[in-house]
């Protein structure tokens, strides 16, 4: 090895140890930076031996990011700030629902805000992509490996359409002690609300009417306007394992005015309400209980417990505002104090974080390295939650980046010194000859 | 975890002591304020480290809220009870009371004992017809008297049902408002607060049963079970003066009616009462009195003929069975005995009928009055104050029994303020705010923002030197 040559190493190792420098006043700049994924330059050694000798052995720097590694969430106060806590990426898009494919990006920067649509934006001015739930709130079959079934995740003017009832069901314990008496005593009232198919909220009404035979009770269906619709008897079973569920329905009479109409399936005990309030009548089912099922109306001596009904569909809305579950699960909360599921964030995995491309404003793209891509929903199986109120903060150790700059300097300067070192020397050899 | 992550959970930290000083000084700010239930805070370790606040919670006791509500319906029956008889009970006097009932009754029966001794004497036939005249007033006043005081419940109903639908469409708003807001936040803690003030005001007025659905709006049945808020729809509580009923919308929720899905506890439980039982009652049994008074001296006076009034009269007029209702306000002495209306003394010595004056030493008609008022007679047992008793008595028993309704009210009103005031102070202890508590926790929380102050600077300290190394 000549004295040339380890100048040459000199001045690989300057070059490798000031790349080494710029990556860590990356990360020092960027030491607050949400999101910020820490880079780092590896030394790896850099040569042309063979096996008949070795050349000189220089250092060449590697950069590397690490972007697998977590960041510490921070608590902020703003509701639509998310951060992530274990593995995964928000899917983001340049501009609103973005049509064109590549303009979707990876980032962990989770700082979101409504823009003017109510189109949740981060910080870097990037959308925040969804999976929209569907009326009945479910998502359907979505594409999970590709960005094409996303939407942008919108908590501005929203309004519901309403949705028709079309299943309903009624739980609740009726007193048996009231049943049996020489005069019964007045029928038991409770309301429900129903959703017609233009998003109204209309209410039924159920009577039970204690019977003067024990355990017997005559429920009648009747809107509020005064329409009967139907009456049905149920008698409860008194004893053996089943004591306190419905034993059977009979007298089933159906009093609704055509098109409306009654009918009772005594083998599930589930009611077909007919109501005429359009061109297409609506159809409820509504499920009293099926003979020998807790599920639905028991009766119990004791109170009176008024029955909970629980009816699909919805009534129209706007929305007030919107909260964000760790599943990912965006709620909207509706002037009309309902609850209705809106979107699913999902977070993207990639098979190896490390290898995404950074770009622009915290984000990264797929590569050849990072491998595919799957979206899944946060909080299942290995991928990470979303935690509302909070941020991600950058996965730079301060303390870390400069104890590496004292290192890179001593490195640094050990590096020069080779290089006066080996000046000196060639010029002690210049020397030589006068 | 590096100094960068130190830092985040000693932020939180601080931010977490912000949070508690700001409900512990909300605490000592509402410390007395009725209605005011302790706010706590729900702390979780936070992702990542640190500390987070999950939210504010209300350290409410809901078991302790339904009974103390519930023992408090059962007080406001018996005060309104007690409020609605003691002006009426007041002046009905106690038996025995010189301007009592029973004595004017004795005053009128010692009247005619002098004038059986000197029947002639026109001084002693005047003071009977005056002594007759006194107790047919005092009789009337009494029953005037109970008059007004089911006026008072009347109007104390109406009074009452409109408070209650106002109170109830204000649990409707807050039921929207709570359903819309965030959940365990302190505009929430607010809400409740209302909703829980709200709520015991309306089971004061009558007993309820309160449920909650997911997005805490809450329903209300009336301890019958009938609704009164549910499916989003208020029934509006109205009121039949005429028949005494009370509805919530369509269905009717009369307190003690049977077989209704009423409710028995509250004010407008214990107004309804008196109106439909307690007074009815007092009036069948003033009018049963006046009845007696009238058949009786009609029965014992020979001198009538048939369908004649007798001394005392239905408003000038003999008795009529089918006008007993109401009878006692219309009692009067017959104008015939009466000077001033054209009447002759003399007619109480001979017989309210008699056309012309008999022998002047005749006692005659008078023994048969005498007697009359010395017999036993039956009384409607409707009126539920004995049979087979004389007058006298009769009066006396009215007296004490209503006396006593009074009374009993007011014994029942001291048991329950007994037990009121323990479960409220138990109550209280469990949601309230113990001042000498949120005092410590004062000093837990200056420490605790000390020490995460300390971490910072020890942190900050660490990174100095570092950067002196550099």
């Amino acid at each position: 090895m000549s004295i040339s040559n380890a100048m040459q190493t000199g001045v690989s190792g300057l070059q490798a140890n000031s790349t080494k420098v710029g990556r860590i006043s990356d990360n020092i700049a960027n030491a607050n930076t949400d999101g910020y994924r820490r880079t780092f330059a590896q030394m790896v050694t850099s040569t042309s031996s063979s096996a008949t000798g070795i050349a000189p052995l220089g250092v060449r720097a590697v950069e590397g990011a690490d972007i697998a590694k977590e960041g510490s969430l921070r608590p902020t106060s703003s509701a639509t700030d998310l951060g992530i806590g274990g593995s995964g990426f928000f899917v983001v898009s340049k501009n609103p629902n973005d049509p064109v494919l590549a303009n979707y990006t990876l980032t962990r920067a989770g700082a979101f805000l409504p823009d003017k649509d109510g189109n949740l934006r981060n910080a870097a001015g990037l959308y925040l992509a969804g999976f929209p739930y569907d009326s009945t709130g479910s998502l359907g079959a979505v594409n999970r490996t590709g960005f094409g079934d996303l939407e942008t995740v919108n908590v501005g003017s929203f309004t519901l359409p309403g949705e028709a009832t079309a299943a309903m069901s009624i739980m609740g314990n009726l007193p048996a002690q009231e049943t049996g008496l020489a005069t019964p005593g007045a029928p038991f009232i409770s309301t429900a609300e129903y959703f017609t198919p233009l998003g109204a909220a209309e209410q039924l009404q159920f009577s039970w009417q204690p019977s003067a035979t024990a355990n017997q009770w005559d429920l009648e269906i009747s809107d509020l306007s005064g329409t009967t619709y139907g009456t049905v008897t149920v008698d409860f079973n008194d004893s053996g394992a089943l004591a306190g569920t419905p034993l059977a329905y009979s007298n089933i009479t159906n009093t609704a005015p055509a098109p409306a109409n009654f009918a009772f399936d005594p083998a599930t005990g589930v009611a077909t309400l007919t109501i005429n309030n359009g061109a297409t009548p609506q159809v409820i089912d509504l499920t009293v209980g099926a003979p020998g099922s807790f599920d639905g109306m028991t009766q119990f001596a004791g109170d009176y417990s008024p029955p909970k009904f629980e009816a699909d569909g919805f009534e129209t809305g706007t929305l007030l505002r919107a909260e964000i579950d760790e599943r990912g699960d965006v709620y909207g909360i509706f002037d009309n104090g309902n609850r209705q599921l809106l979107y699913n964030i999902p977070l993207a995995e990639v098979t190896n974080p490390n290898g995404l491309l950074a770009q622009d404003g915290n984000a990264y793209t797929l590569s050849r390295d990072s491998g595919t891509m799957q979206l899944n929903t946060a909080s299942s199986g290995l991928t990470g939650k979303i935690v509302s109120q909070s941020l991600e903060s950058s996965n730079v150790e301060v303390a870390q980046e400069l104890t590496d700059l004292i290192q890179t300097q001593r490195a640094y300067s050990s590096n020069a010194k080779i290089i006066t070192t080996v000046d000196e020397m060639l010029d002690e050899t210049m020397r030589l000859k006068r | 975890m590096g100094i960068t992550s130190a830092f985040v959970a000693s932020q939180s930290g601080l931010r977490m002591t912000e949070k508690w000083a700001e409900v512990t000084s909300t605490n000592i700010s509402n410390a007395h304020r009725e209605g005011y239930v302790r706010r706590g805070l729900t702390l979780t370790s936070s992702e990542g480290g640190g500390v987070g606040v999950s939210g504010i919670s209300r350290e409410v006791n809901s078991a302790l809220e339904r009974m103390h509500r519930l023992e408090v319906g059962r007080l406001s029956r018996e005060a309104a009870v007690v409020d609605g008889l003691e002006a009426y009970v007041a002046g009905l006097g106690q038996p025995g009371d010189p301007q009592g009932l029973t004595s004017r009754l004795t005053t009128f029966q010692s009247s005619f004992d002098l004038l059986a001794n000197n029947p002639a004497d026109p001084t002693l036939q005047r003071t009977v017809v005056e002594a007759a005249e006194t107790l047919a007033r005092s009789i009337s006043d009494t029953s005037s008297a109970l008059g007004e005081a089911g006026a008072a419940a009347r109007r104390g109903i109406a009074q009452d049902v409109e408070d209650l639908n106002t109170l109830l469409d204000k649990v409707m708003t807050l039921n929207t408002r709570i359903a819309q807001g965030e959940d365990a936040t302190t505009g929430r803690a607010m809400l409740e607060d209302e909703l829980g003030t709200t709520l015991d005001s309306i089971s004061g007025l009558m007993g309820i049963r309160v449920s909650r659905d997911a997005e805490g709006r809450v329903t209300l049945h009336t301890s019958g079970g009938t609704p009164l808020i549910e499916a989003g729809l208020v029934q509006r509580v109205t009121y039949d003066s005429a028949n005494g009923r009370l509805f919530a919308g369509a269905n009717e929720i009369t307190p003690d009616a049977p077989g209704v899905r009423g409710f028995t506890e509250g004010r407008l439980a214990g107004e309804l009462a008196l109106q439909n039982e307690i007074l009815p009652q007092m009036q069948v049994q003033l009018d049963e009195l006046a009845r007696a008074l009238v058949v009786e001296f009609e029965a014992s006076d020979a001198s009538l003929a048939p369908g004649q009034a007798g001394l005392f009269t239905d408003a000038g007029a003999a008795y009529d069975p089918a006008q007993r209702d109401g009878l006692a306000a219309r009692l009067a002495v017959n104008p015939a005995v009466r000077p001033a209306a054209g009447g002759a003394l003399w007619r109480i010595r001979d017989g309210i009928g008699a056309t012309v004056q008999g022998a002047a030493g005749d006692t005659t008609q008078i023994n048969a009055f005498l007697s009359t008022l010395e017999a036993q007679h039956s009384f409607d047992t409707q009126a539920g104050l004995g049979d087979q008793i004389t007058l006298a008595e009769f009066a006396s028993n009215l007296i004490s029994g209503q006396q006593f309704a009074r009374v009993d009210a007011e014994q029942k009103l001291a048991t329950l303020q007994a037990g009121v005031e323990t479960i409220a102070t138990a109550r209280s202890g469990s949601e309230g705010v113990n001042v000498d508590d949120e005092l410590q926790q004062l000093a837990a929380i200056e420490q605790a923002y000390a020490a995460n102050s300390q971490v910072m600077r020890t942190l900050t300290e660490m990174i100095d030197t570092l950067l002196a190394a550099v």
